[in-house]
């Protein structure tokens, strides 16, 4: 009785992020997660949903995301409505390189498709313009080659440095 | 969080990526290195690019993209300037004959391939004794094709070939009216007619008859009628010429420009052919609204070179020898 009871009128859930922190969604908002959804589907609403792998500043971001992308409650999005959500996109991934790549991470293990897809070219952008060495910075990786193994390769594709 | 992003990820992003910075990055790292030079990724990469319209660049070059007395088969990648060297094997060629080559990619048994076709020179003769020869660039030989002319009466114009679907096709005369197109299958190694939907007559100029792929279909630019041009679409691939379309027609008027013009590209709504017109200029048309504009390019490109559109990709020929190209 109490179950159902709590089932009708839960319309929220509460998120915890790797740190601790906890917030509040509305249950519609949140499945835009797969991974969610999943679990809210498998019963696991009962009470706080764990978000081991995302701090709490990157979730509040997601959630920003889910609240703009639930799906609307009056029928379908119109194309004014689609546009808004297309601005907001662009302006929702324009932040710095790390919150970037903490928000593909996060759209990854949430699988949230849009999301991922949105990062993703948006880290694209940003590779197509920068330098190898930028690019290394960018994405925390280690040179592994010899200088003389880059002089090498470097030679090979003279042209894609001009 | 550490941002590390999974193999999974890195893939992906880098399959967005245009060929030239993808090519800088290989020294990014050994890893990054591993994946953009994985069969599996380069194709993916192809895919994507002809999916999205990407990489398409426009090759306006007075050498030709192979060239026929050399030997020399250019790389599908726009401005990498790479060329092979493809082993020298001369075959008889009869008197008043000459020679055209093409050159496609095999999707089946993923292998580029030049073909030579023997054929005798137009003014000549109506019927074509073909010698063909097919050289694979991963074999790395030539040989005879096996399979028969398919058609006695036709015969093949100059033009240039188009590379659709693994095979290559060219459009074909019978009784100086070009009545349809031949195909070879570069999997099979067979040849193959598709009808045609109208007949144009016949001549040996390229700006006659234009064959060319749009939005990934076959088609045929026809423009010999006295009132207008016509551009025809294969919209199902197959032999039938019910397969065909109209794309757009365009009056013939001098004061109407573009009219004289070679269609090049489909946009990606497929509302707009960008085209080259027989003066030089390129437009963006749009078939709905029957409107143009001149789009700029930075050289502008001469009378009716041979023209045509690429798709860059990262697939290099076997045993790639560079050369300077002047």
């Amino acid at each position: 009785m109490s179950s159902t009871l709590c089932c009708s009128f839960a319309k929220n859930v509460t998120l915890r992020s790797s740190d601790g922190q906890t917030f509040e969604v509305e249950e519609a908002a949140a499945q835009v997660s797969q991974t969610i959804k999943r679990m809210i589907e498998d019963g696991c609403t009962g009470s706080v949903i764990p978000v081991p792998n995302l701090t709490g500043p990157v979730l509040a971001l997601v959630i920003e995301y889910f609240k703009k992308h639930s799906p609307p409650s009056d029928g379908c999005p119109t194309a004014l409505l689609e546009m808004e959500i297309k601005d907001w996109d662009a302006k929702f991934v324009a932040v710095d390189n790390d919150t970037l790549l903490d928000l593909t991470l996060a759209a990854h293990y949430l699988e949230i498709q849009g999301l991922l897809d949105l990062t993703c070219h948006r880290v694209a952008d940003i590779l197509n313009d920068n330098s190898v060495e930028k690019i290394r910075e960018i994405f925390h990786i280690k040179n592994d080659f010899t200088p003389e193994e880059e002089a090498e390769e470097r030679s090979k594709i003279q042209w894609a440095f001009e | 969080m550490t941002n590390i992003l999974p193999q999974e990820l890195i893939t992906e992003i880098l399959s967005l990526l245009l060929v030239k910075p993808l090519l800088r990055f290989q020294c990014v790292s050994k890893a990054w290195f591993v994946v953009i030079n994985d069969p599996d990724f380069i194709k993916m990469h192809l895919n994507r690019s002809i999916e999205t319209n990407r990489e398409r660049a426009l090759i306006a070059d007075a050498n030709n993209a192979i060239l026929p007395q050399t030997y020399y088969s250019v790389n599908f990648s726009d401005k990498q300037q790479k060329y092979k060297k493809l082993p020298f094997k001369p075959i008889e060629i009869p008197d008043d004959y000459v020679f055209k080559v093409a050159f496609g990619y095999d999707q089946i048994n993923d292998n580029y391939k030049v073909v030579r076709i023997l054929k005798p020179r137009p003014h000549l003769a109506r019927v074509a004794e073909v010698g063909d020869l097919v050289y694979s660039l991963g074999g790395n030989s030539w040989r005879k094709v096996e399979d028969k002319w398919p058609r006695k009466d036709l015969y093949l114009h100059m033009h240039r070939s188009a590379s659709l679907n693994g095979a290559l096709h060219w459009v074909a005369d019978r009784s100086g009216l070009t009545s349809a197109i031949i195909a070879f299958d570069l999997s099979t190694e067979k040849f193959r007619v598709h009808a045609l939907p109208i007949k144009i007559k016949s001549c040996a100029f390229e700006y006659n008859t234009h064959l060319v792929v749009l939005g990934g279909c076959l088609c045929v630019w026809e423009a010999n009628c006295e009132q207008f041009f016509d551009v025809w679409v294969m919209k199902e691939y197959g032999v039938a010429a019910s397969n065909w379309r109209r794309l757009y027609r365009l009056p013939h008027s001098p004061q109407q420009t573009p009219s004289y013009s070679k269609p090049l590209a489909l946009s990606n709504s497929g509302e707009e052919v960008l085209m080259h017109e027989f003066s030089g200029k390129l437009y963006c048309y749009n078939i709905k609204k029957k409107r143009s504009r001149i789009v700029e390019i930075q050289k502008r490109i001469e009378k009716c070179e041979l023209n045509l559109l690429v798709v860059g990709s990262l697939l290099l020929l076997d045993g790639m020898i560079e050369l300077e190209i002047g």
